[in-house]
């Protein structure tokens, strides 16, 4: 019996447009224009190349690890993975995605948390009936145990507090696919303990889970496969162990032609 | 959609909230500066440059309230999507649900100025409000409403990749607005310098509140609304192209 896809990625690129990063605003785009018009007029055919052509599936019951340095396209496909950026090169086959990017953010810091986690409930999960999201908000509010600060205006929370706020809304509502982008870290030892028993029980009630993080033993921890991501392609993409074990020879490479250089 | 509607205008609810600190003293704080601008300029206007136009508060208040709204949003709203990149870059929401809150903030500003002006002006001058002037400005509203929305859309699209893109706006605004007959009447103007009038693009967004609320002309409402309308296309078109066509783009550089 062949398992359910839940996404399917079909030669996928991105590429950035060099032409961008020379012409930040208005003002360089008159200064270049005047100062050197011709190469201007030129249209500009640079791309800069993150990801080249990638593809694989995800199916039920997995929880993939990427693992990659640092700027090789990791977050970018997840952006892409969970719909932020529509793309034609992913198929996803569900209804709902989950995905945690910066745990830090506020959507209106002069609100209260309770105001800003509705905003996000809303935002998250527009198929509730309103019933459902009061549930919601309630189970959310007090798994994060922020107390009597639930109603004092975000501005005033700590990193953690914001982390611990974000945290229990986004992972209330079991999803077919979770995206989790280096969510561990930030919130103290205790939060961490209990948000990570949330987490194993989301991942069981989940489709599939595509998870980033730079901390090998969270991959361990979690995940039943692994995706290298090195030189803009799909390095290794199979077993736990070795997809780690390829990653840390990656590593030590690149810190030996460093030392090379010098 | 009507879970889009629905969602957009819970996004005006809580950024209304949050802009007004959540009491009614901070919604009079918000609307006094289009109130106070306008009694500013009547007073100086009417008093000191003796421009001779019947009526002139109600006369200024038709250009200027559009106006107003046009150029709070431009300058505001601009910026809105870089601001919100956290959002953008962290929860699946479209960028023109942004853009709308926002805008729905600045119209019912907008309204609420308009229509305590309008109040005030009608129990002190005796204003006639014909069921024919009010059957006029509720397109012209809404018209407005769409012109501004698509606009700041756009240009809230391209601040992400041109950075200065809010200041050349809060410039040109500040040039417009004198070459909009807002505080004079266009035929003020000498014919050889007309078509600076009649090539603003705002202009007709002006002409239609005239038209309708101070000196009622059914024939030239018609044809400041249909070049009112053809903008908006135009707009409209230049916003979708570039939300189609650029979407990833702008993703990287938010």
């Amino acid at each position: 019996m062949s398992k359910r896809i839940i996404f399917e990625v079909e030669n996928f690129s991105v590429t950035y447009s060099q032409n961008s990063y020379k012409n930040r605003n208005v003002r360089d785009v008159f200064v270049n224009f005047i100062s050197a018009p011709l190469s201007f007029l030129k249209k500009e055919r640079d791309r800069y190349l993150v990801l080249d052509d990638i593809s694989f599936k995800v199916y039920e019951g997995d929880v993939v690890g990427i693992l990659g340095v640092n700027g090789v396209g990791k977050t970018s496909l997840c952006r892409y993975l969970a719909g932020i950026i529509n793309s034609d090169e992913i198929k996803f086959n569900g209804n709902n995605i989950c995905s945690v990017f910066d745990t830090n953010i506020s959507i209106y810091p002069d609100l209260t948390g309770r105001e800003n986690a509705q905003v996000l409930i809303e935002l998250l999960f527009t198929k509730c009936t309103s019933a459902e999201r009061a549930e919601i908000l309630k189970e959310a509010l007090e798994f994060s145990e922020i107390g009597d600060f639930a109603d004092t205006p975000v501005n005033t929370y700590s990193k953690g507090m914001k982390a611990r706020l974000y945290l229990s809304v986004v992972t209330s509502q079991k999803a077919d696919l979770v995206i989790l982008d280096e969510v561990f870290g930030g919130t103290d030892v205790f939060f961490t303990e209990k948000f990570k028993n949330r987490i194993k029980r989301f991942i069981k009630d989940s489709g599939a889970v595509v998870m980033v993080s730079h901390d090998v033993e969270t991959i361990k921890e979690y995940c039943n496969r692994t995706i290298v991501l090195a030189n803009k392609k799909v390095k290794f993409d199979g077993a736990l162990a070795p997809g780690i074990a390829k990653y840390l020879s990656m590593e030590t490479k690149i810190e030996v032609e460093s030392k090379n250089l010098q | 959609m009507k879970e889009k509607i629905r969602l957009i205008l819970v996004l005006a609810y809580f950024h209304m909230r949050s802009r007004y600190r959540k009491t009614w003293a901070g919604f009079i704080w918000v609307i006094a500066s289009p109130i106070l601008t306008f009694i500013v300029q009547a007073l100086i206007f009417k008093s000191i440059l003796k421009i001779t136009i019947q009526d002139y508060p109600f006369f200024l208040l038709t250009g200027l309230m559009p106006w107003f709204f046009i150029s709070q949003s431009f300058n505001s709203i601009t910026s809105c999507l870089v601001n919100s990149r956290d959002m953008l870059l962290g929860v699946k929401i479209h960028p023109i649900l942004i853009v709308g809150t926002q805008v729905i903030d600045q119209f019912f500003n907008f309204l609420v100025a308009f229509a305590v002006i309008l109040v005030a002006l009608f129990l002190s001058h005796s204003l006639d409000l014909s069921a024919a002037k009010i059957l006029l400005i509720l397109p012209s509203v809404l018209i407005l409403f769409l012109f501004v929305f698509s606009s700041v859309s756009l240009l809230a699209f391209w601040h992400a990749f041109y950075r200065d893109i809010q200041f050349i706006v809060q410039f040109l605004m500040n040039l417009t607005f004198f070459i909009t007959p807002i505080f004079y009447s266009g035929d003020l103007i000498a014919p050889k310098y007309q078509w600076i009038i009649s090539i603003n693009p705002f202009t007709p967004f002006v002409k239609i509140f005239q038209n309708s609320l101070y000196n009622y002309n059914l024939n030239e409402w018609l044809i400041n609304f249909s070049k009112a309308l053809v903008i908006v296309l135009i707009v409209f078109i230049l916003t979708s192209l570039s939300y189609l066509k650029k979407q990833k783009e702008f993703y990287i550089n938010v």
